[in-house]
């Protein structure tokens, strides 16, 4: 049998593979691209940028969790200029989609980054709010549906025809409501999930152990989680979805597209295997191959309900 | 381009209650490994525990390498139970070591702790690169171990201990005052944790001598992608946050701002 296409179409964003990278897991390639070759990455999700640069917050940043880590970077990052002037033309030179997660504190905030990042030579944009580590802005604005179509239908126009993916956070009520307020506000696409908000404590100092208490929990054990939370968003939208959360083998990213996901997105995995994405790529190629699947699209949504 | 290792464990040596040793094989392709520098261990294949362990070399042989591990969690405890013969994955070595391009003879080695493993290696680098010994000042809580390693690369050791069990009791910072009143002192290289790190500085500071520390933080990808290790490093009149995996984990005291 021939190899089997993987191109999708995310509504307008063609990827020549439906492995992603997920934002802040990555950097912007530099240091994965000794590791792996970028061509073979459908996508890059670059940290998540600001106008203006972070310095994030302080350590420790990260706390192991049982088969997951809780991270607190806080968006550390160098501003949307330097990503323009440096990592545009870095990630430029491979055959991956470059696609910019941009944050802001306020809706001014949000349009004006996405105006400018609009412009650039990037592929999409991931309009990110559902950030837990950062004070003002992020989360908040991605867990009431009122908002979320405000943010999304503000960015909307102020991004052209600009493709724009929406990340959504899995702390919310009902995840349906959030999506069809992205949807009707204009997203071409939704990505999910990121991180659910969590705490691990030392018991002999009796502190957390992030220093700034709470973080953000990934990993393997947030995966069913994030299944489901596709498989419900796919049941009521009508634009594609990224699907993320625990993805660290082929396993998961045909779970992932049968609950409905058209392209998925791998984080945490990449800390603990460098050269996880192309691992996953060759094994989804032969899965297909060996189950006579000639199109990886013809698996996506095919859970039977 | 660069990978992780599958390596069989070749030897293993406990050198106290809660301290025990592994040689690994290294492999021909495996990049030049630097006194200071570290692997991500993957403690289980299972993939239980997720993170990979952030350990320093000890040791750098011909075909061989050695890694000095302290108890502490499930991670350690499972390196531990692996059996000779049996394999580990590694990712590395990874970050900067000791800036060595300008070591000057009239220096001197502090270790804490676990931290005298890296320190050891760095011992037997200076050693052979100036046909010398240097002082060497390790500090410990209680029993020290691996002396008997320490004296194959330098005749210069001094212990304090903070039981008094041997050595001068008290802290290393002790024993390094006296060196910095009698003599010219170039760089003071240092590993241990971090209180100790931070004392060293302040005092090399007040005798203007050169310090380089290496620094620890709780890691994920350890290879300078995710932003979780950071530390705050001075540059110029704006402090940073910088990544101890691969801006470090070797910081010149000068740079690093202990209170944040
Ligand atoms: C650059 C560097 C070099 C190191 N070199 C050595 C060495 O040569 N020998 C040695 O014994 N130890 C060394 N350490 C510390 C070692 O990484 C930890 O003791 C080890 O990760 C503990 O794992 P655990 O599962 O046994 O403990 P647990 O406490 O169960 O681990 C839980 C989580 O916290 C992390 N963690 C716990 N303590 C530390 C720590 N002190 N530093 C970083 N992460 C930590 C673990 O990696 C794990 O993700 C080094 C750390 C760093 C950052
Ligand atoms: C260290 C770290 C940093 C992250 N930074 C960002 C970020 O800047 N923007 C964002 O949208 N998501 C961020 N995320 C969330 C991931 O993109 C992803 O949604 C989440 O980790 C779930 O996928 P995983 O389980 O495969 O890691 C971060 C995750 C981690 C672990
Ligand atoms: S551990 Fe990821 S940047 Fe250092």
């Amino acid at each position: 049998m021939s190899n089997p296409i993987m191109k999708v179409d995310l509504n307008g964003l063609v990827l020549h593979n439906p492995i992603t990278v997920a934002s802040g897991t990555f950097g912007f390639g530099r240091e994965y691209a000794e590791y792996v070759d970028l061509n073979d990455i459908g996508g890059i999700m670059v940290k998540g940028l600001t106008l203006k640069p972070r310095a994030g917050n302080p350590s420790p940043r990260v706390a192991e969790t049982p088969m997951g880590m809780l991270n607190s970077v806080g968006l550390q990052n160098p501003g949307i200029e330097y990503f323009i002037e440096h990592e545009i033309p870095y990630l430029r030179q491979f055959n991956t989609a470059i696609i910019a997660n941009i944050n802001g504190t306020n809706i001014e905030e949000y349009c004006e980054i996405a105006e400018i990042t609009s412009k650039a030579d990037v592929d999409s944009l991931e309009l990110n709010i559902s950030c837990p580590n950062v004070k003002a802005g992020g989360l908040a604005f991605g867990t009431d549906p009122n908002m979320v179509y405000k943010v999304t239908k503000a960015v909307r126009e102020a991004s052209g025809n600009k493709h724009l993916i929406v990340k959504l956070s899995p702390n919310v009520k009902d995840i349906k409501e959030i999506a069809l307020a992205a949807e009707e506000a204009g997203a071409d696409c939704l990505s999910m999930i990121n991180t659910l908000t969590g705490m691990v404590i030392d018991i002999n100092s009796r502190t957390p152990i992030l220093a700034r208490g709470i973080g953000g929990m990934s990993g393997p054990a947030v995966k069913p989680v994030a299944v489901r939370m596709v498989y419900e968003t796919a049941g009521v939208v009508k634009i594609p979805i990224i699907g993320m959360g625990g993805i660290s083998n082929y396993k998961d990213v045909v779970e992932f597209m049968l609950a409905g996901a058209g392209a998925i997105s791998i984080g945490t995995a990449n800390f603990v295997d460098p050269r996880v994405t192309k691992r996953v790529l060759n094994d989804l190629t032969s899965y297909l191959k060996s189950n006579n699947i000639d199109n990886i699209n013809d698996i996506v949504g095919k859970v039977i309900r | 381009m660069k990978k992780t290792y599958d390596l069989k464990i070749m030897d293993r040596e406990v050198l106290s209650q809660e301290v025990f040793k592994i040689l690994l094989e290294k492999p021909a392709d495996m990049p030049e490994i630097i006194p200071g520098q570290f692997f991500g261990l993957k403690a289980d294949d299972n993939g239980y525990p997720l993170l990979r362990r952030p350990i320093s070399v000890s040791r750098v042989d011909a075909n061989s390498f050695e890694l000095t591990i302290k108890l502490v969690g499930q991670g350690t405890e499972l390196i531990y139970n692996k059996k000779i013969g049996e394999t580990i994955n590694v990712l590395g070595p990874v970050g900067n070591g000791f800036y060595l391009e300008e070591a000057k003879k009239n220096s001197i080695i502090v270790g804490g702790g676990i931290g005298i493993s890296p320190v050891k290696e760095l011992a037997r680098v200076l050693k052979n690169k100036f046909n010398d010994d240097f002082p060497v000042l390790l500090g410990f809580r209680d029993e020290p171990f691996d002396l008997e390693d320490f004296s194959l690369y330098s005749s210069k050791i001094e212990i304090a201990t903070e039981s008094g069990i041997t050595g001068t009791k008290g802290y290393v910072t002790t024993l390094l005052e006296e060196h910095l009143k009698e003599n010219e002192i170039d760089t003071v290289y240092v590993c241990g944790p971090h209180v100790m790190l931070k004392a060293v500085k302040l005092l090399c500071d007040r005798y203007n001598v050169t310090t380089q520390l290496l620094m620890e933080e709780r890691m994920a990808c350890g290879i300078g992608a995710c932003l979780v290790c950071t530390c705050a490093i001075k540059e110029g009149t704006e402090i940073k946050n910088k990544r101890v995996c691969k801006d470090g984990p070797v910081f010149y005291g000068s740079e690093v701002v202990f209170d944040v």
